[in-house]
């Protein structure tokens, strides 16, 4: 159940819409319910405009641009590298650069490739001031790398968590948060539940990656921020915390990173 | 106080006052002289107004069904509605309860609710919402908002309180159906598709092998086209096509030649609504490929893989009613002696015989030809557009094939009996063809029985000396001194014949024996010994089956039997020992003495019939013993 002061760190607004799924009420009905922030992750130039109108509409929703490892292949990345830091400097409600990172799961290119793409845009983040968010999947140990030899002044989020405990710490090391989605309260996702209660309290995000990655009780069901509530049970219970103490938790480390009083 | 925003009456308000104002502004009525103060009049109407908005506001909250309370910070109540006092009883008045805790007055409790909202509002300020479980089984929506006062502090909490129980209870039922089906989902290996009219994938249940189909991680709100092959999709798209009524089914079999094997899909469509349909795909390969060998199987011969007895009838009755394929010939052979073979040699033996006629027959025939194991021993060929004459000459090649076929691996060449017969014209059934076929094999099995009896005895004999199962030298040497020994007997004609025979054939079961065993100079281990012992019987078989050899069977069974009864198989003693065994056995022995084999050196003529003596009455017939060395002496000169 959505609780007053629950927040989403990390969904895709448009993704919702492709879906055809009622996104704009799912959004404001999860604000009145009590959701309390919750940004909208862009992974490459669409809908910006868009997305940045809308964001500018709703008072708790903030917005993330950046480019996912997926655009790694574009032929002209220095003219979408400026639109990009233009699109972050113009946008009011932007709060951090990304998605962004390494994904060897799908076949969307080399390393070296994916690579530089972070590489440029971290360093955007940088001179904006702004933190990155961070996707990884089956690259562990390259995304530490990269992460470790490109260092981000205000670091971020590292998204949709799956990797151990001992990882998690050394991310934490480098100044990330670490956030964790639907997918923690799959009855299978040993290593994600293990990290979930490991990650010191005031490193610790929850999202729903939304409209993917629905957790197990509406699993099925398309994904939406109003969902987040199952999350944030699941690790409460994982901790042996009480629910408030972690939204309190939660909260404070969303506004600590993002600026935002 | 702030309550609630209550924007009606104070608008009315304001307007009120606005009216009043200007209507005092505008009189000339003087208020010191008339005695009417302003400021007065203006506070008896605001007060007024107040109270007709306080009325407003409560009778507003009164008509709701939710109970509605304001709490101070110690659950005290400050001010309830209606239905939060119906739920204390019929008589209960406002005052009555006004100042006593909520807990207490509608749960009876000595302290706040578990999980109650209003704990953590008045912890944190913010406002709280639980649905909390009652033990009468009412599930209770509550919230809590904080009230603050001008100075921004807390000063109480409003609850509100709604009965879901009926709303849970839907709620739950639904849960269940829905996990129900989410459980028979992930039951089925299938994965399923729920698409629109457009070829929109609405929604989708994965299956484990979906990648195999599509990489599309998430296929939800894409195109059929983007998610699936071209082919595939284009199938798909049909098939919803042709779907125009709702609950009508629909299926088609896709096969995915793109892997390294072929994969099968069963694709089912049925119409949900006007604009949806569901599609169900499961991957049917596992089946289908099972189908195809239950299919081979039904229709080939496991062996050696032609086809069978099911398949040659079935193509027959074709036959029978075509007149394509006229003249037809039919073949029907007969391998020679399995019987004696798998009986002598194992079943093993059998099997490697039939597969070295069926390699032969499949190396001889046409394409066209149907070549087909009718029965254990039996072969037929459908030789279609084939005169008689043009299946004698296969038969002959067959034949012919057989007979130079090399038996390295076989122990013997395969030999076999062939009949043939031809079809000319339709008044003819197939059967009577068989039938004279059939007849036409019989006869020649007969008429050459013997011959391939003696071939089959001679390739064995060969193959033993080749293999090295016998020496060529010693069964010379036996058969000489058989002979000799038996005339210095004056044994009849018939007996001198016998055991020359014994002599030949005496250890023709050792092609059953492993060269190993044979030519190992170490001592033999126990179950080595037994293997040995099992020879006389496997050469009882073979020769007991030969017409020729048949007489000696018996003599073949008993040469290692020993006159004390210590011998093998049957542990004959004395005079139950046939004659020529008894006799055959010095000679054996003797002869293997003098010339040495694998387990003794050679021996001198004198130690060699030291040893004679010494064995008799023990492994010999003394009194044959003695007329041996009478013979061997005489022979000596």
């Amino acid at each position: 159940m959505l609780k007053e002061n629950m927040l989403d760190s990390h969904f895709h607004l448009f993704h919702m819409k492709k879906l055809e799924m009622p996104y704009m009420d799912l959004i404001k009905h999860s604000f009145d319910e009590g959701l309390v922030y919750a940004l909208d992750i862009g992974i490459n130039a669409d809908n910006f405009e868009d997305r940045i109108k809308t964001a500018a509409e709703l008072k708790g929703l903030y917005t993330a641009h950046g480019y996912y490892p997926s655009q790694c292949n574009s032929d002209d990345l220095e003219s979408e590298l400026e639109y990009l830091e233009q699109t972050l400097i113009n946008d009011n409600k932007a709060v951090a650069l990304g998605e962004i990172g390494l994904d060897f799961y799908h076949d969307y290119g080399s390393f070296e490739l994916q690579a530089e793409l972070v590489k440029r845009q971290i360093n955007i983040a940088n001179r904006l001031n702004l933190p990155v968010i961070i996707h990884s999947r089956n690259a562990e140990a390259e995304t530490l790398k990269l992460l470790d030899e490109n260092r981000v002044d205000r670091a971020g989020i590292i998204h949709c968590y799956s990797y151990s405990p001992e990882t998690a710490q050394q991310f934490i090391d480098l100044g990330y948060n670490i956030s964790f989605a639907g997918n923690v309260t799959y009855k299978n996702a040993g290593v994600i539940k293990e990290s979930a209660a490991a990650v010191p309290l005031d490193s610790l995000l929850i999202e729903t990656d939304a409209p993917y990655l629905s957790p197990q009780m509406v699993r099925g069901k398309r994904n939406h921020p109003g969902h987040i509530g199952y999350t944030y049970s699941c690790i409460a219970e994982l901790r042996g915390i009480p629910l408030i103490e972690l939204i309190a938790a939660v909260k404070t480390n969303f506004e600590t990173l993002f600026r935002i009083s | 106080m702030k309550i609630l925003p209550f924007h009606d009456g104070i608008d009315a308000i304001r307007k009120q006052l606005k009216e009043l104002n200007e209507k005092i502004e505008s009189s000339d009525v003087e208020s010191e002289a008339t005695g009417f103060n302003k400021r007065e009049f203006l506070n008896s109407v605001i007060l007024e107004s107040m109270n007709e908005s306080e009325r407003e506001k409560e009778q507003i909250l009164n008509s709701l069904v939710e109970k509605v309370c304001y709490l101070d910070l110690d659950y005290k109540i400050k001010w309830i509605n209606d239905a939060g006092l119906r739920n204390v009883g019929d008589k209960v008045s406002i005052n009555d309860i006004i100042g006593q805790t909520c807990y207490k007055v509608w749960y009876n409790r000595s302290e706040p609710c578990p999980s109650c909202p209003v704990e953590t509002t008045i912890k944190t300020n913010w406002p709280w919402k639980e649905e909390v479980s009652h033990p009468d089984g009412t599930t209770i929506l509550v919230s809590s908002q904080p009230v603050i006062d001008d100075n921004g502090k807390m000063t109480g909490t409003i609850e509100i309180e709604l009965d879901i129980t009926m709303r849970k209870d839907v709620e739950r039922a639904l849960e269940r159906s829905q996990q129900r089906a989410r459980a028979l989902l992930d039951l089925i290996p299938d994965f399923l598709l729920i698409i629109d009219n457009e070829g929109k994938i609405l929604d989708y249940h994965p299956a484990a092998d979906f990648n195999v189909l599509s990489n599309i991680e998430y296929p939800e709100g894409r195109m059929v086209t983007e998610v699936f092959s071209p082919e595939l999709s284009g199938m798909i798209m049909t098939n919803c096509d042709m779907l125009t009524e709702q609950g009508v089914q629909r299926n088609f079999e896709y096969v995915d030649k793109s892997g390294k094997t072929e994969k099968f899909y069963d694709c089912r469509f049925i119409q949900t609504t006007d604009t949806e349909t569901v599609c169900i795909i499961r991957d049917i390969s596992t089946h289908k490929s099972r189908e195809k060998e239950i299919l081979h199987r039904s229709f080939h011969d496991k062996l050696t893989g032609l086809y069978n007895r099911a398949y040659f009838e079935e193509e027959c009755n074709r036959i029978d009613q075509s007149r394509e394929s006229l003249p037809t010939s039919i073949l029907v052979i007969d391998v020679n002696s399995l019987k004696l073979i798998n009986d002598a040699f194992g079943h093993d033996f059998g099997d490697k015989l039939l597969l070295a006629v069926s390699n032969i027959l499949s190396a001889n025939c046409r394409k066209s030809d149907v070549i087909a194991r009718t029965g254990g021993d039996e072969f037929a060929i459908i030789l279609p557009k084939s005169p008689r004459e043009k299946a004698e000459k296969l038969s002959e090649r067959i034949r012919r094939a057989c007979l130079e076929r090399h038996f390295d691996d076989i122990f013997a060449r395969p030999s076999v009996s062939i009949g043939s017969a031809e079809r000319t014209d339709n008044s003819q059934t197939i059967d009577d063809i068989i039938k004279l076929a059939d007849k036409r094999m019989y006869d020649m099995k007969l008429e050459r029985r013997t011959e391939h009896l003696n071939t089959l005895i001679s390739d064995i004999l060969n193959s033993m000396q080749i293999h090295g199962q016998q020496s060529k030298n010693h069964t010379e040497n036996c058969i000489k001194l058989s002979i000799d020994f038996a005339v210095f007997l004056n044994l009849p004609k018939d007996s001198v014949k016998k055991i020359k025979n014994l002599a030949l054939l005496h250890d023709i079961g050792n092609i059953r024996l492993s060269n190993e065993i044979l030519s190992k100079s170490d001592r033999l281990s126990e179950t080595e010994y037994d293997e040995i012992k099992q020879h006389p019987i496997i050469g009882y078989r073979i020769t007991k089956a030969i017409p020729d050899y048949s007489s000696v069977a018996d003599l073949i069974l008993h040469h290692h039997e020993r006159w004390d009864g210590q011998g093998y198989p049957s542990g004959l003693k004395g005079k139950d020992i046939p004659l020529l065994c008894r006799l055959f056995s010095i000679i054996d022995t003797w002869e293997l003495l003098i010339n040495g084999s694998t387990y003794k050196p050679s021996l001198s003529f004198t130690e060699a019939a030291n040893e004679i003596r010494r064995c008799s009455g023990k492994q010999f017939d003394p009194e044959i013993a003695g007329r041996f060395i009478q013979f061997i002496k005489e022979k000596q000169g």
